[in-house]
């Protein structure tokens, strides 16, 4: 190799690296016993979909990812206070799905709904903002993001409050978590 | 002479080539340490407190050891500060952080000193304006768990004067003495009922509304006619005591499923024969009040453990 491919081989990894992390994505379909419930109305089915997708593209799905996140990412989470960054990145936990759990009383006492929906968007689980109770409303997007709760497709959530993911499959109790779908 | 310029040229190359890798390293650096390559976003675990640190790195139930090294470490470094004299120093984020911890110690043990701490933390942060609705609702929990209806219904004003609607439910007196859980009653009403487990074959069932897996054992449950003994009127269907929040989504649930009513525990002190954290879902087997069997989680043996269990439980 010469050393004009060797620069030009060594800038052309330099300035894809950032890229990389945002690619790879896989779809993760969901199992059928996850969508059982209630899929006879297919407003629900469209409400799983969302979530799927949402997942699917989200950009942290494993501790790996999170020290990929672009400055654009870093910007939401840096609406915490280190302290409560800092403890809220300790909580996160992972399956091979994505995130697990993680402690919302950090997002809760800081953040305002759209603040927690934009941090909870990275790990593509928004839609768990409109669940959380307490949470600051203040404009008419967290107004809006809050009456998903009202959706009746919301019976279909499965991610509980006040739980965390201990094992895979098994939520115990535990007091400032909540217990992901993904666990 | 020809030579020579051939010579001196393969030296400019050379430094051609030399100043070129210097280029690129410079680059390359300039690129990290500016930060336009992506920085990690590690916590600072100096940010976090031992007492944190531990819960959130290392803690796990099913270590033997964990829930008394985490006692330790609360008494040690958490409760001196809530109890100094001088609480009115720290700043309302380490106040929430500090009356976290005290909840989370709470949970295991129940203990009535555990529950003055979280107390004594929540009125400050009343009193600075900082408590928001979600200190009440721990609070009414913590109350309720310790046997404190009064107490309890009090902090579920509070939690109504901070919440965009009342969502907690109106306790009546609790019999700590004895199992009991909460029931759904008329009117938006609960009401309380013992529980015994002491004479006869009995069966609990632990299940949680917003659990995907009790979800999904409940309706496989009622899709098997074999297992129809589970929904049998003296079957009990409960949860651990934190759900008695969470009447909303209990109510859907009994709702969808008349004949698997959960009914949240009032308490988790009168129920030692229950795993550590009330994994849902799980079932357990009782005979004269000694635990015979159990299930814990619904996975690819819960079919066959459950078949082999309910056929030993009838004989």
């Amino acid at each position: 190799m010469n050393s004009r491919t060797f620069v030009s081989l060594l800038l052309a990894t330099v300035l894809t690296l950032p890229c990389v992390s945002s690619v790879a994505k896989e779809m993760n379909s969901r199992d059928e016993g996850d969508v059982a419930l209630d899929l006879v109305a297919p407003y629900v089915q469209d409400e799983l979909a969302r979530r799927d997708i949402a997942l699917a593209l989200a950009k942290v799905r494993s501790t790996k990812d999170l020290s990929r996140l672009d400055a654009e990412s870093r910007a939401r989470l840096d609406k915490l206070s280190p302290k409560a960054r800092a403890r809220f990145l300790a909580s996160l936990t992972f399956s091979d799905k994505g995130l697990s759990g993680f402690d919302y009383t950090v997002l809760v006492d800081e953040l305002t709904a759209t603040d927690i929906y934009r941090i909870l968007e990275l790990f593509g689980q928004q839609h768990i903002t409109s669940m959380l109770s307490d949470v600051k409303v203040e404009t008419s997007t967290d107004r809006l993001i809050m009456s998903m709760s009202k959706d009746p497709t919301m019976k279909i959530r499965a991610d509980h409050m006040e739980y965390r993911c201990e094992t895979r499959a098994t939520c115990v109790d535990s007091t400032p978590h909540i217990c992901t779908s993904n666990c | 002479m020809t030579y020579e310029v051939r010579i001196q040229s393969t030296k400019k190359m050379k430094q051609v080539h030399r100043t070129l890798y210097f280029l690129v390293a410079c680059v390359v650096c300039a690129l990290f340490l500016s930060g336009c390559t992506n920085r990690s976003v590690h916590p600072a675990e100096s940010e976090l407190s031992a007492f944190e640190q531990f819960y959130l790195y290392r803690f796990k139930l099913s270590e033997p050891d964990h829930i008394a090294q985490l006692r330790v470490l609360y008494e040690q470094t958490v409760r001196p500060k809530i109890r100094s004299s001088s609480l009115a120093i720290p700043s309302n984020p380490e106040l929430l952080s500090l009356f976290d911890a005290a909840s989370i110690a709470f949970g295991f043990g129940e203990g009535s000193d555990t529950l003055a701490d979280m107390a004594m933390a929540a009125e400050i942060l009343e009193q600075r304006g900082a408590a928001s609705a979600r200190i009440w609702r721990r609070m009414y929990i913590a109350h309720m768990r310790s046997g404190n209806a009064v107490a309890a219904n009090l902090a579920r004003r509070k939690y109504g004067e901070h919440a965009e609607s009342q969502t907690l439910v109106e306790l009546p007196p609790i019999n700590e003495s004895t199992k009991t859980v909460v029931r759904t009653g008329g009117n938006g009403q609960v009401i309380l009922s013992p529980v015994n487990l002491e004479s006869g074959r009995q069966i609990v069932v632990i299940a949680h509304p917003l659990c995907g897996f009790s979800q999904r054992a409940v309706q496989f449950l009622e899709a098997h006619t074999e297992f129809s003994r589970l929904f049998e009127s003296d079957v009990l269907w409960t949860v651990h005591p934190s759900s008695v929040a969470e009447f909303d989504v209990i109510r859907e649930w009994n709702d969808l499923h008349p004949k698997a009513r959960i009914a949240p525990a009032t308490n988790t002190r009168q129920w030692p024969e229950i795993e550590t954290g009330w994994p849902t879902p799980s079932i357990y087997f009782f005979e004269n009040g000694q635990l015979r069997d159990k299930i814990v989680g619904f996975n690819e043996r819960f079919e066959p453990d459950l078949r082999a269990a309910i056929s030993k439980f009838n004989h």
